[in-house]
C-alpha cells in the first residue's frame, strides 16, 4: 500500500474514542465498557487489600508489604507533611483515593483501552466529594461565617483591597476547586490516550507504507515505548497530585489563620 | 518542479479555506497555551532542585510542595488542550 492510502485509512483519535455503546441494561442503567472497567478497578483495589491484610504478619510478605508501603507513603509524604498529626483522620480517605486513581489510570496503557478517568464523570464525582469534605471540615471547625472569613479574607491585606480580594478568593478557594481537581485528572488521562494512539498509529503507518519505509518503523516504535513509560509515570503522578491537593485543601480549611 | 508548485498551491488552498484556518487556529491555541505553563514548570522544578541541593535535609518537604506547584500550574496547559477539542 502507498503512504497516501495508509494515511487515508488511519482512524484519527478523537473524543468519540471514549463513547461506548451499552452492552445491556440493569434496571434501566446502561452497563458499558466504562462501568465494567470501574467494577474491575474496584475489585482490584478491594482484592489487593483483602488478600494483603487477610492474615497480617509482623514480617510482611510481598503483597502485604505493597499494601503497607502505599499506606506508609501517603501517611508520611502527604498527611504528616501537609496537614500534620490532626490529619490522620483523613488518611484512610486519601489512601483509598490514591490507590483507586492509580489503578484506574494504569488501565490506560492497555492497548485499545481507555481509563474511567478519561471520562469526566469519575474525576468530577471525586472532586465534588473532596469539596464537600473540606468545606464540612472548615464549617465544623470555624462555624459557617468564620469559615468564610478564613477562606475569603486574607489576613494583613489593606482594607481597600478587600473589595477586590474577597470575590477573587471566594472564586478560587470555594467555587473553582472541585472543577480544577477534576479537570486536571480528566484532561491528563484524555491527552495520554491521544498521545499513545498517535505514536502507535505512526508506528503502524510507517510499517504498512511500503517496503522502503519498513526499517524506519523502529523510530516511532522507540518513541511509543518511551511514551508508554511516561504515561505510567503520569498515572502515578496524577494520583499523587490529586491526593496531595486534596490534603492541601483540607489543611487550608483547618488552619485558624489564613 | 511542477509537482512542488502543485503541492504548494494545494497547501495554500487548504490553509486559506475555512477548515484549514480552523485547524491552524486550534493548533495555535494549544501551542500558545503551553508556553506559559512550561516556563512556570521550569522555574518551579529548577528552584526546587536548587533548594534540595542547598538543604538536602528538607528534600522531602520541598518535593511535596514542588508537586503541589506542578499540579496547580499544569492545569492551564491542559485547559488549552481542552479548548482544542471544544471548538
Amino acid at each position: 500500500m502507498t503512504l497516501v492510502s495508509v494515511l487515508a485509512a488511519f482512524e484519527k483519535p478523537s473524543t468519540s474514542d471514549f463513547v461506548w455503546t451499552p452492552f445491556f441494561r440493569v434496571f434501566g442503567f446502561p452497563v458499558n465498557w466504562i462501568v465494567v472497567m470501574a467494577a474491575t478497578t474496584v475489585s482490584v483495589v478491594v482484592g489487593l487489600f483483602y488478600f494483603a491484610l487477610r492474615k497480617g504478619k509482623t514480617v510482611p510478605g510481598r503483597l502485604q508489604f505493597l499494601a503497607e508501603a502505599s499506606v506508609q507513603f501517603i501517611r508520611q509524604t502527604v498527611v504528616m507533611e501537609v496537614i500534620g498529626p490532626d490529619g490522620l483522620v483523613f488518611m484512610p480517605l486519601l489512601v483509598s483515593l490514591f490507590i483507586f486513581i492509580f489503578f484506574a489510570n494504569i488501565f490506560e496503557v492497555m492497548p485499545g483501552n481507555t481509563t474511567i478517568n478519561s471520562r469526566v464523570a469519575f474525576p468530577l464525582v471525586m472532586g465534588v466529594m473532596i469539596w464537600v469534605i473540606y468545606n464540612a471540615v472548615g464549617i465544623r471547625k470555624h462555624g459557617f461565617f468564620g469559615y468564610l472569613k478564613v477562606q475569603c479574607v486574607p489576613s494583613g491585606a489593606p482594607k481597600l483591597m478587600l473589595v477586590l480580594l474577597i470575590p477573587v478568593e471566594f472564586l478560587s478557594n470555594i467555587v473553582v476547586r472541585p472543577f480544577s481537581l477534576a479537570l486536571r485528572l480528566f484532561l491528563n488521562m484524555m491527552a495520554g490516550h491521544f498521545l499513545l494512539a498517535l505514536v502507535f498509529g505512526a508506528t503502524v503507518i510507517t510499517w504498512e507504507a511500503g517496503i522502503i519505509l519498513k526499517p524506519f518503523a523502529v523510530l516511532p516504535l522507540a518513541v511509543s515505548v518511551g511514551m508508554l513509560l511516561i504515561e505510567i509515570f503520569v498515572a502515578v503522578l496524577q494520583a499523587f497530585i490529586f491526593v496531595i491537593l486534596s490534603a492541601t485543601y483540607i489543611q487550608s480549611a483547618m488552619v485558624s489563620e489564613h | 518542479m511542477a509537482g512542488i508548485a502543485h503541492l504548494a498551491a494545494g497547501l495554500l488552498a487548504l490553509m486559506t479555506t475555512g477548515d484549514g484556518l480552523k485547524t491552524i487556529a486550534k493548533a495555535l491555541v494549544f501551542g500558545l497555551a503551553t508556553i506559559g505553563p512550561t516556563v512556570g514548570l521550569g522555574i518551579v522544578i529548577g528552584k526546587a532542585i536548587e533548594a534540595m541541593a542547598r538543604q538536602p535535609e528538607y528534600a522531602g518537604t520541598v518535593r511535596t510542595y514542588m508537586f503541589i506547584g506542578i499540579g496547580l500550574i499544569e492545569l492551564y496547559a491542559l485547559i488549552g488542550f481542552a479548548l482544542y477539542w471544544i471548538t
